[in-house]
């Protein structure tokens, strides 16, 4: 003990490895540019724009006034203003439900030996990589009063079932629905069946053997090697279903009388026909409030799940 | 070296700042082009022969100069322009619109001094006080426009003989019409109540009889407090437009079906006409089979002929950038549209009626039902070019698509009106 401490104090003290600790010498210069790049793009206009909530600004005039919590006093009182919060809030949940189940049966659909899964991944995932315009545009054609849905339901003896689709204020924020379902269901199916295609067959095999049936399968072996396609797939369609604005735009511009607004085509039109900047931005303050605050929650909530 | 990889961020994030500021830049104009000349730059009309045929002459009167154009389509036009200009990178001449309410209008671009002082120019002096009253503000003239725009009732002429029938002068007339093409299987109105669609302009026509013809200072009384929508004639311009609809004079399910198709309908005749704003003729005469003419007449709100009031609007025009760098250049670009040369220019191009005299100019011939009346006094300018803000129309056309729909009451529509009035 003796000899080892003598050794020990006889040795020189072990050479400490030059650290350049200095923020000159830091790695968070790599990141500063992007970072630079970031604040300029996005945190600083997003902040500039957030200031002007608190304002009357018209888009054109010099001086704003200060008018406090005003502007998102107005969303309460403006029946524009709740009918859009509305639609955003029965838009993003019911496009989330629907997708993401219709998803999920497709992708075990086409997950499955079926000769023809690969042409129908193909066709359901399709709609996906056309552009929102060109699918306003082509279901506005087809939801017209003698377009092809109307048209169909003639040729097939159903005719009693005619609507109005775009025009009755009762039915379009469903018809919009519609579209935005079969433009993305594709989007959900290729996640969920990424997530499939994880899962290894063994274990399923193993599974049957042991007795276990298709739905206890899916349920107890499926499901939780899912949770992360779930996760990602549930937050993609609630943020997509919440900032909706293409679709709306193009097939009914928020009409017929304002029915199916939506926060964002309200925000458009506030700020960009009507003059209503400070309006507008508040709109935009309240929509990035519930995307953050809808995120926050389904994320902490699949994130248990995950586990 | 230490001192080199310490240095190379402040190196990029200044390259980076040089390289965004280069993003930004003023008034587009510049001298110095690729001849060593004048470049004006002008944000106009996608398409626009009129302007083509007018930037030929002009670059051919002015050796040096040259206009770099950049044609827009509806309705990003609005928004592109009036963006610009707040931001100062806006072209030297840029579309404007009469009066105000919309995010390009003289009046609104007024409240920021966007626009040039064009007061002393030639041309102002050929426009009546009722024109010079929407083409600016504060008593300057920020715009000019060489076309007005007539809101009549374009009747498919063989459609309309087939009936047995001429175009209405009288409101009894019009229900008549309804009546007989219904008969027959048709429409007697094309109407499409979705957003661009023509629905609003009926009522336009019907108020300009019953509200701002009888009543030519009905807004300043609103503005003073002593008139309201909801305590005014509109109710009547509101009533009829419910007969209309109940007598089945529009296309069914007119709130889902486009303008395109509406105006299809009165192309092929299966709609008699359609109550539109009059550069929508050419529109329909495109879709029409060969051989198909059309009519125009004054939409009548009464039983009596001579109430009939014509809507008659001064048309998109053009206005210069307050901070171009050529403005003297961008003054004569106006001013030689608003010329009388310019004006005939615009003629041999176009299918317009002309927004002041010109020499030898005949109306064509699907216009001429109505020339006669737009040159009288018995016109009123478009009401939303007086109103006093965009909230006005905004709740207008909404509203008036829930009432078309039977979702909304005229009282309900009217005093929505009164409240956006307001402001």
């Amino acid at each position: 003990m003796a000899i080892d401490t003598a050794v020990r104090r006889n040795e020189a003290p072990p050479r400490k490895r030059r650290r350049y600790r200095g923020f000159a010498h830091s790695v968070w210069w790599f990141v500063l540019p992007a970072a630079a790049l970031y604040v300029f793009a996005v945190v600083y206009p997003s902040v500039r724009g957030s200031l002007f909530a608190f304002t009357n600004w018209d888009g054109i005039s010099q001086d704003p006034k200060w008018v406090g919590l005003d502007q998102f006093a107005r969303i309460w009182s403006d029946p524009n203003g709740l009918t859009s919060v509305k639609n955003t809030l029965l838009i993003a949940f019911a496009v989330t439900v629907v997708q993401n189940v219709a998803g999920l049966l497709i992708a075990l659909a086409v997950n499955s030996r079926i000769k023809s899964r690969d042409v129908l991944r193909v066709l359901i995932f399709a709609p996906v990589v056309i552009t929102s315009i060109a699918v306003g545009f082509l279901w506005q054609n087809l939801f017209t009063p003698d377009g092809g849905i109307n048209e169909a339901l003639e040729a097939v003896g159903l005719g009693a079932l005619r609507q109005n689709w775009l025009g009755d204020p009762d039915i379009a924020i469903w018809s919009i629905m519609v579209v935005v379902f079969w433009q993305f269901v594709g989007y959900s199916m290729v996640i969920f069946l990424a997530g499939l295609q994880g899962i290894p067959e063994e274990i399923i095999e193993a599974a049957a053997i042991d007795g276990a049936g298709p739905i206890r399968r899916f349920w107890a072996i499926v499901r939780p090697l899912l949770a992360p396609s779930i996760t990602i797939n549930v937050m993609l369609s609630l943020i997509g279903g919440l900032k909706l604005f293409d679709q709306v735009f193009i097939m009914t511009q928020g009409g017929p009388g304002g029915a199916t607004n939506t926060i964002s085509t309200l925000i458009y039109s506030n700020a960009f026909s009507l003059g209503r900047f400070g309006y507008a931005a508040a709109l935009a303050v309240v929509l990035s409030i519930f995307v953050a605050v809808a995120s926050i929650i389904q994320y902490r909530l699949l994130a248990l799940q995950e586990r | 070296m230490r001192k080199a990889i310490a240095a190379l961020p402040v190196v990029v994030l200044t390259a980076l700042g040089l390289g965004l500021a280069g993003c930004s830049a003023g008034p587009q104009s510049n001298s110095g082009g690729a001849n060593g000349g004048t470049v004006l730059k002008m944000s106009g009309w996608a398409d626009d022969d009129v302007a083509a045929a007018l930037i030929k002459k002009f670059e051919e009167d002015n050796p040096g100069v040259t206009i770099d154009y950049t044609g827009l389509p509806w309705p990003g036009i609005t928004t592109q322009i009036n963006t610009e200009l707040v931001s100062g990178t806006a072209s030297d001449i840029v579309v404007v619109f009469p009066g105000n309410g919309g995010p390009i209008a003289a009046q609104t671009l007024a409240k920021g001094n966007y626009l040039a002082d064009l007061s002393s120019s030639e041309w102002v002096s050929k426009y009546n006080d009722a024109n010079k009253a929407v083409m600016g503000a504060d008593g300057k003239i920020l715009m000019g426009a060489n076309a007005s725009t007539i809101i009549p009732a374009i009747y498919n002429s063989q459609a309309l003989k087939a009936l047995g029938a001429t175009a209405p002068s009288t409101f009894s007339e019009v229900l008549a019409l309804c009546g007989t093409a219904k008969a027959q299987g048709k429409v007697a109105y094309g109407l499409s109540a979705v957003a661009g669609g023509n629905y609003p302009y009926l009522p336009y026509a019907l108020s300009a009889s019953l509200v701002y013809g009888p009543t030519p200072d009905f807004v300043e009384q609103q503005t003073e407090g002593k008139a309201t929508f909801a305590g005014s004639k509109w109710t009547t311009v509101l009533d009829k437009y419910r007969q209309m609809v109940d007598a089945g004079c529009f296309t069914k399910d007119a709130t889902g079906t486009s303008l395109d198709v509406a105006q299809e309908q009165v192309a092929k005749g299966d709609a008699i006409g359609m109550v539109a704003v009059s550069p929508q003729i050419k529109t329909i005469e495109g879709k029409a089979p060969a051989g198909t003419t059309f009519e125009t007449a004054a939409f009548p709100a009464t039983d009596n002929k001579s109430e009939t009031i014509l809507p008659v609007g001064l048309g998109a025009g053009l206005g210069v950038n307050a901070k171009s760098k050529n403005i003297d250049l961008a003054k004569k670009f106006v001013d030689l549209y608003l010329s009388e040369t310019g004006m005939k220019i615009a003629l041999e191009t176009s299918s317009l009626f002309p927004s002041a005299p010109v020499e030898g100019y005949t109306p064509p011939a699907n216009l001429a039902g109505v020339a006669e009346h737009a040159r009288s006094e018995k016109t009123f300018s478009f009401p939303d070019q007086t109103w006093p803000n965009a909230s006005v129309n905004q709740t207008y056309t909404e509203g008036l698509q829930a009432f078309i729909g039977g979702n909304s009451s005229a009282e309900d529509l009217l005093k929505q009106m009164d409240d956006a009035f307001k402001g």
